[in-house]
Parts: structure tokens; sequence; C-alpha cells
């Protein structure tokens, strides 16, 4: 019965014209900068964000949301048309579906990805309806020992996943640490690492640190290799699949949903992961593997609806538990924070419209997309077409214009700048930046557990070793590291950190 | 003896980990049962020192096995990037007092005569374009607040 009231208080929320317009507005933008290559969806995103910085929260994660939706099928789009992966998790797609644009039959390709998508999304959704709410309730019996063990294991298994060595990868995760603590301290009022200048106080926000290694960091890494990108000169026709195509991609698109799903809740899954297993499974099932890389439509129904579905599963651990399981969803747990909002236990409690409304405005933007971004596929290939040379400066003013108008500060631009200068360095010297995004955003929140767990122990260890939940996280925490050590083991954690940086 | 990239990133990482602890131990570090200011990055201040510890030793029996240094800026057009950040940090330091039109006109057409050599009519009319599309969707229409310099536009 709860779940029923709280899916029409949702849906109440959703469909109200403001709300909707905010959705509409979200999946397009999202749509056009997915479809952008070079701009991956967490600089995607990052541009964005300070676009819904002044809104209320539910608006603001709201449009978000259809952001993230519009992101990852503007990407599916380059993938098919360009060969190009817009983002990690449509590397795949473009296996098989660039050549099934080769051979006149994009449309089909973009077709059964935009259906395919939808269909997941929707099913992944109804599953996170269900899930959350009793896992909220879980959670809500989480003391700071419970927490800060939680977050750790979250930070180790996605610095696991990180390309390149462990030991840089944790280097990232303590950077970001200690760049969340920067700033005044919550607990005794006073300011560390800020070195007299004012525009510290306030921490750093995640932001522009976002925005400079993802956002201009992308740009000054295309600069300097300067490839030229054509879209694939080819007509597209009927964009509906065919009868055979759904008969041939039904139990995929199935499949892919339960694979996407499942992994989208694990630190560490999410998109990419998915999308691989998916297409992994395919042609491992497939009676006629060879005819994956030659233009499989399975290979492409199959983890683009493990993409979409990932998105749902990913939204249960940072609606319940307030823990994000990888950066993107770091990104969104930030905007939630900046907004007032904290994301975990208590936000079902505290802040039902957000929860409820954010679920259900998940369920117009998946049907928004798929009604809007058929008919629109054209638009998006025209838009594909502009030269380089004049997309970029757009994107840098974009960027310089959304770190300005955070907190209307000077000091957030040149923290973007300097980040993208960071981001650009750390990539020649092969570090991945996504464990200093996460450990940036669940920084404060770990060291709060922290200090409250060892105040309430009297710096005793038995808080988090007689606590089976916290025991059992930390264990992990220290254990799934340590699998690198392991020779099977390590080469397989290598491949899907490869594919990662893919 | 020459390093390689991993052996000077973790260089870089020990100078960065023995300022962060040096600086932390300046504030009240507490204990363990009443963890105050500095406590948690001197964690994390020891973490990057650790981190970076492991990662010279395993970079040092790489460069033993033989991996050298790679070259970061070679056969990349490693000046685009710079001339970008240097625009961009000149952008910073002037629109405030410029205003956002006007800095932001200057910093495009800047990047269309620098980087892509365009001609001077292609990119005058390119970098006004951009720059109006931009006020009007930032200024206007969002009413985002942005700075409006010494002509107050």
């Amino acid at each position: 019965m709860e779940l029923f009231d709280g899916l029409i208080g949702g849906f109440q929320i959703a469909l109200t014209p403001y709300n909707l317009f905010f959705v509409f507005v979200g999946c397009v933008l999202g749509t056009l900068v997915g479809v952008l290559p070079g701009l991956g969806p967490i600089g995607a995103i990052a541009l964005l964000l300070p676009a819904t910085i002044h809104l209320p929260a539910v608006t603001a994660i709201i449009m978000l949301a259809g952001i993230y939706y519009g992101v990852m099928y503007g990407g599916s789009i380059t993938s098919i048309l360009m060969n190009i992966p817009g983002e990690a998790a449509s590397v795949v797609t473009c296996l098989d579906g660039h050549q099934m644009a080769k051979q006149g039959r994009a449309g089909a390709a973009l077709g059964i990805s935009a259906f395919g998508s939808f269909i997941a999304g929707t099913a992944g959704l109804i599953a996170l309806t269900v899930v959350a709410p009793p896992l909220g309730s879980l959670a809500l019996k989480f003391g700071p020992a419970e927490y800060f063990a939680m977050l750790l294991c979250a930070l180790s298994i996605v610095s696991y996943l990180a390309s390149g060595p462990l030991w840089k990868a944790w280097l990232m995760a303590s950077l970001g640490l200690l760049l969340g603590s920067i700033g005044i301290d919550e607990i005794t009022g006073s300011a560390r690492f800020t070195f007299g200048i004012p525009a510290l106080l306030d921490g750093i926000n995640m932001v522009p640190v976002v925005m400079g290694f993802f956002g201009i960091g992308e740009i000054l890494a295309n600069l300097e290799r300067r490839e030229a990108n054509t879209v694939l000169s080819t007509k597209l026709e009927s964009l509906y699949p065919t009868r055979k195509d759904w008969a041939d991609t039904a139990f995929p698109i199935g499949r892919g949903t339960v694979i996407g799903f499942v992994l989208g809740i694990l630190p560490g899954g999410g998109a990419v992961l998915s999308s691989f297993l998916s297409y992994a499974a395919e042609k491992r099932i497939s009676r006629t593997p060879e005819r994956f890389g030659q233009g499989a439509i399975e290979g492409v129904a199959g983890p683009e609806a493990a993409n979409n579905a990932s998105t749902a599963g990913a939204f249960v651990p940072l609606l319940t538990l307030g823990i994000p399981t990888h950066a993107l969803m770091a990104l969104l747990m930030g905007a939630l924070i900046v907004h007032g909002v904290q994301p975990g236990p208590l936000l079902l409690k505290d802040h039902p419209e957000v929860f409820w409304g954010t679920i259900c405005s998940m369920y117009v933007g998946n049907f928004m997309l798929l009604l809007l971004n058929l008919p629109l596929i054209p638009l998006w290939v025209r838009v594909l077409s502009i030269p380089y040379r004049y997309m970029f400066p757009t994107i840098l003013v974009i960027v310089l214009v959304g770190a300005y108008s955070l907190n209307n500060s000077i000091a957030d631009v040149y923290i973007t700048i300097i980040f993208a200068i960071v981001g650009y360095f750390a990539r020649k010297l092969e570090f991945d930046a996504v464990p200093l995004l996460l450990a940036l955003v669940l920084g404060p929140l770990l060291e709060a557990s922290l200090r409250r767990a060892l105040i309430v122990s009297g710096g005793s260890a038995d808080i988090f070793i007689n606590n089976r939940i916290a025991l059992v996280f930390l264990v992990l925490a220290i254990l799934i590291p340590m699998t690198a050590f392991l020779p099977g083991v390590a080469a397989r954690a290598a491949k899907i950190r490869g594919m990662d940086s893919a | 003896m020459r390093v390689n990239n991993d052996q000077l990133s973790a260089l870089i990482g020990i100078a960065i980990g023995a300022f962060v602890v040096w600086h932390a131990s300046t504030y009240k570090i507490g204990s363990f049962s009443s963890p105050q200011l500095g406590f948690f990055p001197l964690a994390a201040g020891l973490g990057i020192l650790s981190f970076s510890l492991f990662g010279l030793v395993a970079a040092s029996w790489q460069a033993i096995k033989g991996q050298q240094w790679k070259p970061l800026l070679k056969e990349s057009a490693w000046w685009r990037p710079l001339i970008v950040v240097l625009l961009l940090l000149a952008y910073a330091a002037t629109v405030e007092f410029l205003g956002f039109p006007i800095a932001t006109w200057l910093l495009l057409l800047s990047l269309f005569l620098a980087l892509e050599q365009m001609p001077l009519r292609h990119a005058l009319a390119a970098s006004l374009l951009i720059t109006g599309a931009a006020h009007v969707l930032f200024a206007m229409l969002l009413q985002v607040q942005l700075p409006k310099g010494i002509l107050g536009l």
C-alpha cells in the first residue's frame, strides 16, 4: 500500500507541467550533448549540472535523471553512425551497430537500440520501485560504523576496477579524500588546508573539478589528437524494427535487462561492465556466434538493454544507502547534496517527494526519450556534422559559464582550469580520475562516519569488529584489492579495467 | 639513471604526500577516541605517501626489467592544449573587468585565429555569433548572473 501511495504521489509530482518541461529539457539536452563525440557522459552531465543549480531540488534531480538517460542514448547514436562510442558503455554497440549501419540497416540498429533501452529501462525502474523502499528501511538501522565500512568498501571496489595499476587508483582516491577535507570542518568549525584563501573556506565543489577533468580535459585531449570524424553518409530507412528483428532481440533484451539491473547495483558495476557482459553472454548463447562483429542485431539489443537497466539499478544504492556506485552516480549524489538533499536511508522518510518524484520522473523520461528521439534522429545526425573547430569553443564557453554561475565566483573558474591542467597530465601519466571523483564526493561522509564511530567507541576498533555488517564490508574492502595478486583474477580484473578506459 | 613515467609519478606523489602529512600535523590531530581537525587529512596524507612509496618500488622493479621513459609530448600537438589553457587563464583574469560579452568574444576570436588559423572574416563572424547566442541563452533567457564589466553589458 505504501508503495502504491508513493507511486501515486511521485507521478503527481513528475507529471506537473513544470516538471514535465524539465524532463523534456533534460532528455533533449542530454541526448544533444551525448551525441557530441569527445564529450563523455561525465563531462556532459558536469556541463549541464550548473543549469540545474537554481531549480528546486526535486526538479533539478528530475532534469538530471533525464540528462543521464539522454546522454546514454546519445552515445548509442554516435556509436552506430560514426563508430565512435559516445561513452565507454557504448563501445560494444560500435561492434555490431556500425556494421549494421554500413549494411544499410542504421535505422533498424537505432530503432532497436531505442526500443530495447525503453523496455529495459522500464523493467529496471519497476525493479527499483520494488527493491528500494525495503532496502531503505533496512539501511535506517545502520550506524556510523556500518556507514563508514560500507563507504570504504564502495571506494575500494571502484578503485580496484579503475584503469591502471592499483597503487595509482588508491593514490587518486587518497587525493580525493584530501580534497574533500579542504575548507571548514563541520565538527570543529575551523578551517583547514585553505592557506588563507577565502574562496577555499567553502571547500572544493565537485562540479568545477569534474568540469575541469572531464569537460575541458576531454577537449584538450581531442585537440592534441586532431582526428577527423565523419558521419556515415547513409540514408536512414525505417527506424522501426521488423517482426524478425523483434523475434531475434526479445530474449537478448530480457537477458540484458537482468544483467544490467543486477550489475548496476554493485559498486564499480555500472553500464560498462553490464554492456560487455551482455555482449559476451549473447555471443556465447547464440547458435551463430560468427555473426557477432558483422552486424548481429542481438549484439546491439542486449548491451543497450543492459546499459539502460544498469542505470535504474545504480539508483538503488544511491537513493537508499547514499552510496554512488560509479562516477556518474557520484555526480548525481553531489548534485543532490548541493540542493541540500542527502541521499541515503533518511531520504525516503525526510524527502519522500524527492525519492518518489525521481523514480516516477524516470518512467516519464524513459517514455519521453522513446517518443522524441526516434523522430529527432535526423536532427542529431545534422548536429554530428558540425565541425569540431566550432563545437569545442562552444563547449568551452558553456563550461566557463557553468563554473562561474555556481557561486557567481571567478574562483570556481580558476579551479576548473587548474583541474583541467591536472587532468591533462593525469591522462598522460595514466591516472584514472574516477577514484578521485568518488572520494571527493564520499570523503566528507566517510570522515564524519569515522569520527562519530570512534567517538562512540572511545577509540576502540571493537565498534567495527563486533558489528557483523561493518566487519563484512571492511573485510570485503581489504580482500577485494588483494585478489589483484592472484594471477587469474588479476588478469580478469585488468581486462575489466581496460574496458572502462576504452 | 633516467626514471620511467611511473617512477616520476610516484616521486611527485611522495612529495605531495610528505607535504600533506607535514601540514596536517600543524593542526590538532587528537586521538582515536577523540579525532580532531587534522586526523582525517593526516590519514589521507599517509595514504598518498604510502601508495606513492609502493608505486615507486613497483615502478623501479619495472625499470629494472626494462621499462623506459615514454615521452609525454612526443608526436602530439601539445601546443594546442597549451594555447587553450593560456587563453582560458587570460579569460579568467579579465572577464570580471571586461564583462562576459567582450571577454568571451575575445577568447573565441583568439581560439579561432591562433588554433584554427581561420580567415579573419570567418573568425569574427563565428566568434560574434557564438558570443551572442551564449549571451541571449544564459544572461537573458536563463537569467544567469554573468560579469557585466566596465561597459555594464
